[in-house]
């Protein structure tokens, strides 16, 4: 298969709903990357999967060494991470071979990796200024990042909510809007950007407030829906019996 | 008024936690006979008064100060006995709904946060070390670890068979009612005592319940350094041994054996 003809197939497994930042960065980027490599057999989605985790770990190291210079290096590769992190579901899609594990472990990597890049943002800021601010913060936007992902699982899962399902249209405002969602894209935005402007307290001030104010306002969206739905059988019997 | 009490008793989970199934359910039961028939008070509004008093006590622990310990130690038990109270209710007036569900989820989850946060910053302010705070982001992370492996299982399964949780559920239950002892108001002391030693070992799960228990014993004797190492490793190991069952379980698709799904 030729370069032309990955391309046209990758286009078309592409996932629809795409984040602001993924959309004019990452995925063009790794489709590019995926074209030339995607018939490569030593490549396979649960490498790249791996490949990604390790560069974020990596990116921690960085930050944690703690002087300017891979401070700045840490945000170019974790930009590399994104990229790749980018890739392997894609790639298992181009293949056919997406299976629940690699789905599994695709996403407990994510769920992994963010908070060990936070800690070292805290620990790096907390060295510089030596006060106890970088460090609440930090312990927040763990907090924010472990439970916002959280939150949207549980919602569906047990109420069948799927969060801001009216910004997942290809519509010009609705693939604006999706800005402000502040998911995976932008977090990795907000890290890389604090990392290249060699400023750690900015990006955890950045994730904080962002983070946080998407956790009220999804915490209190779900909270009305539920509200509003009729007491019944279903996910939320079964949960209750059991917590 | 017997009569009460033990349809109140009946209320109470079968195969509670650790330290709520022998003190904070039945003190939940004894505090629901006194108000449960009163329509002013909610089970929403319970839930609603549970995290006020866990925020109360995250905010005496920052204040700090042996007194101010002890009291939040009373507070955080006092929270989690109201957070058993509010299930009760709502089932003995057959009012249980999806909201109140939800409810009770995330504030559980946010309390916990802010117990470990503000003991995190207590217990720096005593050594001066920041290595302590990290023992509170790793704990707090590998609990939410716990916590996410048992919905991205159940998200993923779902996926592929939507019978998936009834499926389970069932038989989780069957499982259960095998493994259940027949203990409680109606049984004799020797088959209660058996119950409660047995329950111990569910100390290990290193839940929920065990944290309230975790808290409050490191706060009265003032052990909060050794707390949260106990926390972090026991969720370091939790977090990954949940996490390997679960890929495993998915991988080699065999559900039945493992863990029930909402085990985490």
């Amino acid at each position: 298969m030729g370069y032309q003809e990955r391309i046209q197939r990758l286009a078309e497994t592409s996932q629809p709903r795409q984040e602001w930042w993924s959309r004019v960065f990452a995925t063009p980027v790794a489709n590019m990357i995926l074209a030339m490599v995607a018939d490569c057999p030593r490549i396979t989605p649960n490498r790249l999967t791996f490949l990604s985790f390790f560069l974020a770990i990596a990116t921690s190291v960085l930050v944690f060494s703690g002087d300017s210079l891979s401070i700045i290096i840490a945000g170019m590769v974790l930009q590399v991470a994104y990229i790749v992190d980018c890739m392997d579901g894609q790639l298992a899609r181009y293949r056919k071979t997406a299976s629940k594990s690699g789905s599994f472990y695709d996403k407990w990597s994510d769920f992994v990796k963010f908070p060990f890049v936070l800690v070292a943002l805290a620990l790096a800021a907390f060295h510089r200024s030596n006060s106890v601010l970088p460090v609440v913060l930090g312990l927040v936007c763990v907090f924010l990042t472990v439970y916002l992902p959280y939150l949207k699982l549980f919602a569906d899962r047990e109420f069948g909510i799927r969060l801001w399902g009216g910004l997942s249209g290809g519509g010009f405002l609705q693939r604006n809007l999706r800005f402000f969602l502040f998911e995976e894209a932008q977090w990795y935005l907000l890290v890389s950007v604090s990392l290249l402007a060699n400023h750690p307290l900015s990006g955890l001030i950045l994730i904080a407030s962002t983070q946080g104010l998407v956790a009220i306002a999804r915490t209190w969206h779900v909270f009305r829906l539920v509200r509003i739905m009729p007491d019944g059988t279903g996910m939320s019997e079964i949960a209750q019996t059991e917590s | 008024m017997n009569q009460k009490l033990e349809r109140l008793w009946e209320t109470k989970n079968k195969d509670d936690e650790w330290w709520s199934s022998f003190v904070s359910s039945p003190l939940a039961v004894l505090a629901n006979w006194l108000v449960v028939d009163l329509k002013c008070i909610t089970p929403n509004g319970i839930t609603l008064l549970s995290l006020l008093v866990a925020l109360a006590a995250s905010i005496l622990i920052v204040a700090g100060g042996q007194i101010k310990f002890c009291v939040a130690a009373l507070l955080i038990i006092a929270s989690h006995v109201l957070d058993c109270m509010d299930g009760q209710m709502a089932k003995y007036r057959g009012s249980t709904s999806r909201f109140g569900n939800y409810f009770d989820k995330v504030t559980d989850q946010i309390q916990i946060f802010f117990w470990f946060s503000a003991v995190a910053y207590a217990a720096y302010l005593q050594v001066r070390e920041i290595s302590v705070v990290f023992l509170a982001f790793t704990g707090v992370s590998f609990y939410s670890l716990r916590v996410y492996v048992k919905y991205v299982t159940i998200f993923i399964e779902v996926e592929h068979d939507a019978e998936y949780l009834e499926k389970s559920s069932a038989e989780a239950a069957s499982i259960k009612k095998t493994e259940a002892i027949q203990a409680g108001l109606g049984a004799g002391w020797q088959k209660n005592v058996i119950w409660f030693l047995r329950e111990q070992r569910k100390f290990l799960l290193f839940n929920e319940a065990v944290f309230v228990f975790m808290l409050a014993a490191a706060l009265v004797f003032n052990l909060l350094v050794p707390m949260l190492w106990i926390f972090a490793i026991s969720q370091v190991y939790y977090g990954t041994v949940r996490s390997w069952q679960r890929g495993r379980q998915i991988y080699l698709n065999q559900h039945e054996e493992l863990l029930k799904p909402m085990d985490k």
